[in-house]
């Protein structure tokens, strides 16, 4: 399916971050849960982010006023490119994990808003499209930045030492 | 498996001198006649059977034949049964019961033998009706029939035991009518011996609560095609059919259920040394 | 070197820290060094990385409870530890260590003011490559607890033996780092330990399981349920071992059912369940009553009603026990007063079912079943465990035939001539079904006959002490009334304490026998209900005067508890 449409565009934009949003604060109540809390502050840290984004989109563009059908929404797969999915996680998962997990998001983002950008005529749909690609873009750097900055000791498979407590 | 005996036994052998409470008419009578005569042409001898119910008109089974017995709670007459065999897998046993026994408040057991593949043969007597209680619907009575519990009919779709027994798993799965009790004695033998759990549904007419069900000879005829051993085929069959068809349906292939087991117990099993710390 | 007779040691920690598996591995270590032990747990409500906590009592003499206060506490880290508020109580004098400086310990540690030390277990885990805290920790214990330092490797190794030798390398090095780090602290050893008798490390669950196999059980069927679900996972494949059973049923419907078919064919048969199970089954064991079909049925109480609290301690689910069958159902309940007693009661249990062709439901609980012990070995046992069956049945064999100890010759399928309808209708001597009054109550009569007139000789009870105030309790609350009953009368001259083993059917004259003599009486035990009082008034003419100290879980019962409530009592 090829975006025609500003309307269309923004609702895409829209439910990529606020569902990002959305879900990266629900991993991050799973790592608390599990007392992974260094992980949990990563993925709440990653909330805000995609959360502020999700209200700037509203704020510059009335995005949020903007809803389709669920199944007008094409993203090709059940879910929008930004979440990563529930199976994805694991409670002993490292910080290292997850920032591969959030980079992968971010790049399925990017990708998402470049490959309708190329497929949009020149004009201003198009300009807004490349415009989202880019700020996408700059996840994946700031992502990236955080992975390098990543203390390698924390980076051992780590494993659980008890059995699973029966309830 | 079957012990030889000097002189073959003969229905009567395996019938007791126990008179059923049953009503004159019932179909139950003709089934109990075919299980008896199923058992002497199998040849097991009396005491090498056990013929296991729950609560219900057709449940008093065990009682009217000479083999071992047990009359049981209502609708688990199937994990009672599948304990005997799984503990002593030398015997032959045949649960029996009806459809509201077998489908309503046993359904879950239903289901699970179904899956679990005992070497067992289950008879269910199906009067779509609660005979014992005196007329209320059974989960195969159909949808518009009134009755004093339930004015004006369940309105509720029938249980189809036997596609469900298909889906589930069963090995086995037969249909007959007990107004032909020669074909039926037949099917209780082809039912016995093929290994793991075996469906024989009996359309057994209620003549007291149920009158009209003696319409059922005039409606039953042999199925017009042969059995099958593919379950998907055997499946749309009976989901299309009249639910007058007879005859075997289907015949799988799975390996049956049977851990080997040894319950004599010879010494205490010393499991001591894994307690020293 | 002297030291304490007894230490209480608890060990936290959550995301899967270990503290489990570190604190099974000090209770072994202390068994193999000589000394007596208990470990209990206790955990958050998730089922991965949530916090736990393990405590374990060591002391150079048996254990049956967990001491009252705890006097070494390790966290790997305070995540959510005020959780455990009621569990922790820590003692004034106790060492507290925490294994994540700059994290702070909450109120319900700190305001005992403990002496607190901090350990570095992040730092001392990332210098030593492959070293895990959970055995850093460990070895700080074993080490302020003066354990041998070879046993800890030595048991180290053998856990860690089939992840090859690099792992086993490193498990070694971590608990050297911790026996370092002991090194730093006040030491608290335990006084030395008096030798090593034969003892065993066992759980309440894994001893009613080898009891009732003792007692002859090869065939078991079985719905999983917590707290019992121990039961039957150390079954499974030890019943293979022996030729046995067990089938995983779809339901306790289906599980009582099935032994009730097994135990027909002539196996001696279990379920192993827990209230709401019990619930379910209570139809058929009525049917194994009627049918008089032998049944070990063991129950292993949690908190209720409903699906109430699965992972705690409580004893009330004695009236459904005794009194939870429909009409006039005689049959018996047993119960274990220790970990090690869970293994007499479930192969005494099974030689009650066989013997008397009847259910027997034991009620176990949690705090015995998920509890590991270190106990002395216990005695074998040679019940002459028989089903009364027939051989050669006479031409007219009546299964139910009415007999002066009211249980008569079983045949058993196979048995020619034998043949008959087991049947949960009423029924003659035959087993003809009849509503007839007269075969109504001479069968009601047999059965109850059997089971009121049966032999249950000293088992029925646990006597202790001949003091003129009796202490009547059952289960698991009788570890803490004996813990009590010995501090606070050393030489057994002011108390008695009677343990009630048979709890169904009743026997008042050996309780009024064993109660000769006294002045006064307390019933104690663990049921908001006080269903154990209700059934001794209602079935054991308990005197009228006879006081009572109940109340529920999941607070387990400690030692200083009841001893200040006898104390008073007693004034």
């Amino acid at each position: 399916m090829t975006i025609t449409d500003r309307a269309t565009l923004l609702a895409h934009a829209y439910a990529i971050e606020s569902e990002a949003a959305e879900r990266y604060e629900e991993l991050a109540s799973q790592m608390h849960t599990s007392n992974n809390h260094e992980v949990g502050d990563l993925f709440s840290k990653l909330a805000e982010i995609e959360a502020k984004h999700a209200a700037e989109l509203s704020l510059e563009h009335g995005a949020a006023n903007v809803t389709l059908a669920a199944t007008d929404y094409s993203w090709g797969s059940l879910e929008s490119p930004e979440v990563i999915p529930f199976g994805d996680v694991h409670h002993l998962m490292s910080p290292r994990q997850a920032l591969t997990q959030a980079l992968a998001a971010e790049r399925r983002a990017r990708d998402f808003y470049e490959h309708h950008a190329a497929n949009i005529p020149e004009g201003d749909l198009r300009t807004l499209a490349t415009e989202f690609a880019a700020e996408e873009a700059e996840h994946v750097r700031m992502v990236q930045a955080w992975l390098s900055r990543l203390d390698s000791s924390n980076d051992e498979e780590r494993e659980d030492m008890d059995q699973p407590m029966p309830l | 498996m079957s012990t030889e005996s000097a002189c073959p036994l003969t229905a009567r052998d395996y019938k007791s001198e126990l008179k059923p409470v049953w009503c004159p008419g019932c179909g139950d009578f003709s089934v109990l006649m075919a299980i008896t005569k199923a058992m002497a042409d199998v040849g097991r001898r009396p005491e090498e059977i056990a013929v296991i119910s729950g609560i219900g008109c057709s449940s008093r089974v065990p009682a009217y034949t000479n083999c071992y017995g047990f009359h049981g709670v209502h609708g688990r007459a199937l994990p009672l049964a599948t304990g005997l065999k799984l503990s002593r897998p030398d015997l032959l046993v045949i649960a029996a019961g009806g459809d509201g026994d077998g489908y309503s408040i046993g359904g879950n057991h239903f289901l699970h033998a179904c899956r679990r593949n005992v070497d067992l043969t289950y008879i269910v007597m199906d009067n779509q009706v609660y005979g014992m209680t005196k007329g209320q619907p059974s989960p195969t009575t159909p949808p518009e029939w009134d009755s004093a519990l339930v004015p004006g009919g369940t309105g509720l779709r029938p249980f189809h035991p036997l596609v469900i027994a298909l889906a589930a798993g069963a090995n086995f799965v037969a249909r007959s009518f007990s107004g032909d009790p020669a074909n039926t004695a037949q099917m209780i033998v082809e039912a016995i011996r093929h290994p793991g759990f075996s469906l024989l549904e009996i359309l057994s007419p209620c003549v007291t609560f149920r009158p009209e069900e003696r319409d059922w000879a005039k409606q039953v005829h042999p199925a017009a095609v042969d059995e099958t051993s593919d379950r998907a085929r055997a499946a749309r069959r009976v989901l299309t059919d009249d639910g007058f068809n007879t005859g075997i349906l289907f015949r799988g292939d799975r390996a049956p259920y049977q851990p080997s087991v040894n319950l004599e117990v010879v010494s205490s099993v010393d499991f001591e040394t894994e307690f020293q710390p | 070197m002297t030291g304490s007779k007894a230490q209480t040691i608890a060990m936290i920690g959550s995301g899967g820290a270990g503290v489990m598996t570190a604190a099974e591995i000090l209770l072994r270590v202390a068994a193999r060094a000589g000394y007596f032990g208990l470990m209990t747990k206790s955990f958050g409500p998730q089922i991965r990385g949530g916090e736990a906590a393990a405590f374990v009592t060591l002391s150079t003499s048996p254990v049956e409870i967990q001491g009252d206060r705890i006097d070494l506490l390790f966290a790997i880290d305070w995540n959510n530890a005020e959780r455990f508020a009621g569990e922790l109580n820590i003692a004034s004098d106790a060492l507290v260590i925490s294994g994540l400086p700059g994290t702070n310990p909450p109120a319900i540690v700190t305001d005992h003011r403990p002496a607190l030390v901090e350990i570095n277990l992040k730092s001392l885990t990332r210098t030593h490559k492959g070293t895990r805290p959970n055995m850093v920790a460990l070895g700080t214990v074993a080490g302020a607890l003066g354990l041998p330092k070879d046993v800890v490797m030595e048991l180290v190794d053998e856990r860690l033996a089939s992840k090859g030798e690099a792992t086993m390398s490193q498990g070694r090095t971590a608990i050297g780092l911790g026996y370092i780090e002991a090194e730093g602290l006040d030491s608290m050893p335990l006084a030395p330990s008096e030798g090593a008798a034969p003892r065993w490390i066992i759980s309440g669950n894994q001893a009613a399981g080898y009891g009732a196999m003792r007692g002859g059980v090869r065939f078991a069927a079985a719905y999983p349920i917590t707290p019992a679900t121990e039961i039957l996972e150390w079954l499974a494949p030890r019943l293979q071992k022996a030729g046995g059973l067990l089938v995983q049923a779809e339901d306790e419907l289906a599980s009582i059912n099935m032994i009730i078919g097994g135990s027909f064919g002539g196996a001696a048969v279990l379920t192993a369940t827990s209230g709401p199970g019990l619930a379910l089954m209570s139809e058929s064991i009525g049917l194994a009553v009627a049918a008089e079909i032998p049944l070990l049925v063991i129950d292993v109480m949690r908190g209720g009603p409903s699906t109430g609290i699965p992972t705690k301690s409580e004893q009330s689910d004695l009236n459904i026990a005794v009194y939870g069958l429909h009409g006039d159902a005689p049959h018996v309940v047993t119960a274990p007063n220790s970990i090690a007693d869970c293994l007499f009661t479930a192969q005494w249990s099974t030689h009650l079912a066989e013997s008397m062709q009847v259910p027997v439901i034991m009620l176990s609980d949690q705090s015995f079943g998920q509890a590991l012990g270190v106990v002395e070995r216990p005695a074998e046992l040679a019940f002459a465990t028989r089903r009364l069956v027939v051989e050669a049945p006479a031409e007219n064999y009546q299964r139910y035939a009415v007999t002066a100890s009211g249980v008569s010759p079983m045949a058993i399928p196979g048995t020619p001539g034998g043949q008959y309808t087991a049947d949960g209708l009423e029924h003659n001597e035959t087993g003809i079904p009849s509503s007839g009054v007269e075969d109504h109550n001479r069968q009601l009569e047999k059965r109850l006959t059997k089971v009121t007139n049966f032999d249950y000789g000293d088992h029925w009870a646990q006597i202790e002490g001949d003091g003129p105030a009796a202490i009547i309790t059952w289960g698991s609350t009788t570890g803490p009334v004996r813990q009590a009953m010995r501090r606070i009368d050393p030489h057994g001259e002011r108390l008695r304490l009677i343990s009630l083993r048979l709890i169904s059917p009743a026997q008042p004259e050996c309780l009024a026998r064993a109660l000769a003599g006294c002045e006064r009486i307390m019933v104690v035990e663990q049921s908001q209900m006080a269903q154990f009082f209700g059934h001794l008034k209602a079935q054991f003419d308990l005197p009228s005067h006879a006081d009572l100290y109940a109340r529920p879980g999941p607070q387990p019962f400690r030692a200083d508890e009841i001893a200040a409530k006898l104390e008073d009592w007693l004034s």
